[in-house]
């Protein structure tokens, strides 16, 4: 070994510290700040699976403070015990698990079916109608988002009610096609306007028509925008619960309503509460985890510029 | 018939819907409206052509006019009438009798205070986070972890929240965290915390910073490394510490940023219902405007004043829509 030949200066040894304690200081505040965000979802998960003394006693940490239980899911029907048999619980839990799934599929395919149409329309044609030209029609479409949903209840419920349309999916899902449609035409205008219209000029040129070059050319470059569009939509819909207690009743309720209601009737012993609310948020942890990239991108998208 | 098959024909007539109406539409223009033959062939692909770009978007301006032209002047048309009498024009009765109800006052109060401290606190912690995460190797993990309640519903926020903050009686099992954490800490019996007045109010904006934190953060992450590094190193150069450099040379560059964040909070601070609907049922001085309203036309059957508060919040919500409008459209040209 040579020696070294450099050396920091005295002056500068002092930084070492300072960068360590800096360091530290970093890693402990985005530490807590962590936990403050995951100790709920944590708490509800392992309330899910507790007994009676362990709450008592404050245990936190499966298999080393307590054995985990299958006490909250026994009374859902959903633990390893009581899966074959027969549950009312489990059965409307289901349904209502279903409800969600098809409103929320079908509104997001509709809206980014339609929003993607008119996205395309506005980056690619100028129009004129009266004073609104391509910009104000965006700021039209955006301007929806910022009015709240409470707003609208009471006409659309008088609406529905004539339209014989309360309490069933069509209704909702027609509702939720229009409540996320703002968001997917802005979020693919963004996509749109970034393809180059020299492609299309090509493929219009070669002989296809604006319809062509749109399935041909278009789409599959602006797939991905469509994906996080339709991603986003998919968790807005899941998640929307004003318009899906206002509007269902029995038939069509969704997830959210039916974890509302059970979750605030006193008589509910707290282990089917917690094991229910557990449910209810593990499809979206899962969702939030892996398709985590296409919400932020759908999100910066759609924040209001 | 099956669930799952009845899902696949509603998406399939839906989707079926919309592609047909592109098709027929455009067969329509092109074979029977403009025929591209004859003597007008020329005009009839010019005008086919002309008319379009309005196939695209007619869907969509036409079932938007819709859901926000009819709802906004049918809620203001209920709330000058009275349901009671047969819906006659009643002038602003509504109004007055809403501003005597002290319930009203609290909603607006609350909403306010949510309206000072959720934006605030939300881009404050965001930048926080934003900031840090950038710093360190696993700040990407971190980041997931931080934007995961984001992606749970403000309902599924309530519910986990409704643990922490649960409250039994003395002698039962105990099963919120804060009442563990508070007695541990040497307090005597349990408290119910979402019953203590105005404390509760802050128990209910915590649920939501902590669901927007994650949202402010991605999206002023997204801005932060968006900075140009020359900035930042000419600071350093010229002996800038690192909260100069924060503070002086970062924040000033992502300030169009922070406005964003701070509006699109704001905005869903104002639609905020879920939250306090699932907690606390606007009980215990809790209440906001909209769950105000929820209350007035679904449990009191009351639609005027129902309306009335609609209007009210519409009220609020204007400025921020102008303002918005306005900046984008500058923006924009």
């Amino acid at each position: 070994m040579s020696d070294q030949i450099f050396k920091d200066s005295e002056s500068d040894r002092k930084f070492r510290p300072v960068w360590y304690f800096s360091r530290a200081l970093v890693y402990g505040v985005l530490l807590l700040w962590t936990i403050v965000c995951l100790f709920p979802i944590f708490w509800t998960a392992t309330t899910a699976f507790k007994t009676a003394p362990d709450v008592m006693q404050g245990n936190i940490l499966p298999w080393v403070d307590f054995q985990p239980a299958w006490l909250g899911w026994r009374s859902l029907g959903l633990s390893p015990d009581t899966i074959g048999n027969e549950s009312t619980v489990r059965a409307e839990f289901l349904k209502r698990f279903w409800n969600s799934t098809i409103i929320a599929v079908s509104a997001s395919l509709l809206a980014v079916i339609l929003g993607s149409c008119a996205a395309y329309g506005l980056s690619r044609f100028s129009f004129k109608f009266g004073f609104m030209r391509n910009s104000d029609i965006s700021f039209f479409f955006l301007s929806q988002l910022i009015l709240p949903p409470v707003v609208l209840a009471l006409p659309f419920l008088v609406l529905y009610k004539s339209l014989d349309l309360l309490d069933t999916r069509i209704g909702l899902i027609l509702l939720y096609t229009l409540t996320v449609l703002p968001i997917v035409i802005w979020i693919m205008r963004d996509q749109f306007s970034s393809i180059p219209t020299e492609l299309e000029e090509a493929a219009l040129v070669d002989g296809l028509s604006i319809w062509g070059a749109f399935t041909t050319i278009v789409m599959p470059i602006a797939l991905p925008g469509m994906v996080a569009a339709f991603i986003l939509s998919l968790v807005l819909t899941w998640n929307e619960y004003f318009f899906a207690a206002l509007l269902t009743s029995s038939n069509s309720t969704t997830l959210p309503v039916m974890v509302a209601s059970q979750t605030g009737s006193q008589g509910i012993s707290w282990w089917s509460m917690a094991a229910l609310s557990f449910a209810a948020i593990l499809p979206l942890i899962v969702i939030g985890i892996i398709l985590e990239r296409y919400i932020i991108k759908g999100m910066a998208a759609g924040a209001v510029k | 018939m099956s669930p799952i098959m009845q899902a696949a024909l509603t998406i399939l007539i839906g989707v079926g819907g919309c592609v047909g109406y592109f098709y027929l539409s455009n067969q329509f223009l092109d074979r029977v409206l403009y025929p591209a033959k004859g003597q007008n062939a020329g005009r009839n692909i010019n005008r086919a052509n002309a008319i379009r770009p309005w196939l695209f978007l007619f869907p969509a301006i036409f079932a938007l006019t819709l859901y926000l032209a009819y709802p906004v002047f049918e809620t203001l048309r209920l709330s000058l009438t009275d349901r009671s009498l047969g819906g006659a024009f009643v002038g602003l009765d509504n109004y007055t009798q809403m501003a005597h109800d002290p319930k009203f006052w609290e909603a607006l109060r609350n909403n306010f205070l949510w309206l000072l401290i959720v934006p605030a606190a939300s881009t404050a912690f965001g930048l926080l986070a934003a900031q840090l995460t950038d710093r360190i190797s696993w700040g990407n993990i971190a980041k997931s972890l931080i934007f995961m309640p984001m992606a749970i519903s403000f309902v599924g926020a309530a519910v986990i929240f409704k643990l922490v903050y649960d409250a039994r009686p003395e002698d039962v099992a105990q099963i919120g965290i804060l009442n563990a954490v508070y007695l541990q800490l040497g307090g005597d019996s349990p408290i119910t915390w979402l019953t203590v007045p105005f404390w509760n109010n802050i128990f209910l904006i915590i649920v939501l910073i902590w669901i927007q934190t994650g949202f402010a953060m991605v999206i002023l992450s997204a801005a932060l490394r968006g900075i140009p590094e020359e900035t930042i190193e000419a600071a350093i150069v010229d002996g800038a510490n690192p909260f100069q450099i924060f503070f002086k040379i970062k924040v000033p560059q992502i300030a169009g940023t922070i406005v964003v964040v701070w509006t699109t909070i704001t905005i869903v601070v104002l639609k905020v219902f879920d939250i306090v609907f699932a907690m606390t049922n606007g009980q215990w001085e809790t209440q906001v405007l909209a769950n105000y309203m929820y209350d007035k036309l679904f449990r009191a059957n009351d639609w005027g004043v129902g309306s009335a508060a609609a209007m009210v919040i519409m009220i609020l919500v204007l400025p921020i829509l102008v303002w918005n409008v306005y900046n984008a459209r500058r923006e924009m040209r």
